[in-house]
């Protein structure tokens, strides 16, 4: 009894969380993707996804995702894992190169337009009273992740820096 | 005993994100060795439960913002926008293939020479302007930036939380505090900057060395880059000139022992021997340019 019972909460345990995907996808190359049964290319083609469709992410094993249509009757089946692109409406969508340097250029300038080191921090806050340096030196450090949320890179950047370099796309 | 497994679990099946504290608490009345047993193993379903509470990525994100805030206020932020923009490329691509895609990953240069990286929960990562002056070429600086990735595709900060006394007070106080920052939360954040500064357990180091080493491998880079950036933080542990790592992490030497007997089981590809040393040397040159 004892056993069924540990038994039974080990599988709650376990099987709650393991439901979980991951949505926002969508398929990238401009002439589709072959949908496949197993994560391998000599894999038998269950199907054919074309550009923009849709997709979750239900599992990833090495270069290769298991996904499901968000329309089609939830389709599954494998792809590469470079086919897949993350909707750009969802919220870690890339803003352009430029936008990120005008970021770091803007922060650096309001927040110390004395500062002839390339140091942005919180160091030589020190004196006088030192409680205020602190409270000062922690809502600069607030403002400084606040602005490295800005810190995006574009998809297509990366793609290129990823073709450019010979790394797998 | 049985009852008392039972009502656990009844409570499992109604509230299954509660936490449970067994401390001062005593199940049973027997004192037999079978009961002591038992005991063993309600204790560790209690672990258990603890450690399935969960914390939501956006929960992990507010918290990873006040780490983050800890370590830019310990070392400041250099005003290297290319090399920044760089380092953020490179991790986003390895990002893009970890086993955790979904979240935003965003590099900072801490203004120190000393050689360190951090990664703090939510996808904040910190690289040293020591390490950027020690790597030799793009896979080695990958391989960093890699490793770190995966203290967060692991939670592993969040996990060491999660398992901590902190969380005993029960999941609906927890989620207050996140919802309502007060002590609490400022506790949390104690605990998760002192792991990170203080050092992660020993088996999450190894485990990030060995998830850094197959997301170079999903993405393409020289894997070995790995082995070679343990043996540079070797040769400097014997000079003295890695104090602050030395302190957080287990040594260089066992770390590469332990990575090549785990990459045996991992399934790795053939070495790529892409290392881009002279796409890491222009970008290198022009941050030390404009530093000087």
């Amino acid at each position: 009894m004892m056993r069924l019972l540990i038994s039974i909460t080990f599988l709650l345990f376990f099987a709650i969380p393991a439901t979980a995907a991951e949505g926002n996808y969508y398929i990238g190359p401009q002439d589709g993707v072959d949908l496949r049964l197993a994560p391998r290319n000599k894999a038998a083609v269950s199907g054919h996804l074309s550009h923009k469709t849709e997709v979750a992410i239900i599992k990833r094993d090495r270069n290769w995702t298991k996904i499901q249509t968000l329309g089609h009757n939830g389709i599954k089946g494998w792809i590469p894992a470079g086919a897949i692109r993350k909707n750009n409406n969802t919220k870690s969508a890339r803003s352009s190169s430029s936008s990120f340097f005008s970021s770091f250029t803007s922060m650096f300038r309001s927040s110390n337009p004395e500062q002839k080191t390339a140091v942005l921090g919180v160091r030589g806050l020190e004196g006088g009273d030192g409680k205020a340096a602190d409270s000062k030196a922690g809502a600069q450090s607030v403002q400084i992740v606040e602005w490295m949320d800005t810190l995006d890179v574009s998809e297509s950047d990366v793609a290129t820096f990823i073709k450019d370099g010979h790394l797998k796309p | 005993m049985i009852r008392t497994l039972a009502i656990l679990l009844s409570l499992m099946l109604s509230t299954p994100a509660l936490a449970f504290d067994l401390g001062g608490f005593s199940i049973g009345g027997g004192s037999g060795k079978g009961d002591s047993k038992r005991m063993h193993q309600a204790q560790k379903l209690f672990k258990l439960a603890q450690a399935a509470m969960p914390i939501s990525d956006e929960d992990e994100l507010l918290l990873g913002k006040r780490v983050a805030a800890k370590v830019i206020e310990r070392y400041g932020i250099e005003n290297a926008p290319e090399m920044t923009y760089y380092l953020n490329l490179i991790t986003t691509a390895i990002a893009q293939r970890s086993n955790r895609p979904e979240i935003a990953y965003h590099v900072a240069i801490l203004a120190t020479d000393d050689v360190n990286a951090y990664a703090c929960p939510g996808g904040y990562i910190f690289v040293t302007r020591g390490v950027l002056n020690m790597v030799r070429d793009e896979a080695e600086l990958a391989a960093v930036l890699a490793h770190e990735v995966s203290h967060v595709t692991e939670r592993h900060i969040v996990n060491a939380l999660r398992n901590s006394k902190l969380m005993r007070v029960g999941s609906e106080i927890a989620a207050d505090a996140f919802r309502t920052p007060g002590p609490l939360l400022d506790q949390m954040t104690s605990f998760a900057t002192d792991a990170l500064f203080e050092g992660l357990d020993k088996s999450d180091e190894y485990e990030s060395d060995e998830k850094a080493i197959d997301y170079l491998d999903r993405i393409g880079y020289d894997y070995p880059a790995m082995y070679d950036v343990l043996k540079l933080l070797e040769v400097r542990r014997k000079y003295g000139a890695s104090k602050v790592l030395d302190k957080t992490h287990p040594t260089p030497s066992s770390r590469l022992k332990k990575l090549k007997a785990a990459a045996s089981g991992l399934s790795l590809e053939k070495p790529s021997g892409i290392r881009l040393p002279n796409r890491f040397a222009k970008h290198s040159r022009n941050h030390k340019k404009s530093a000087s």
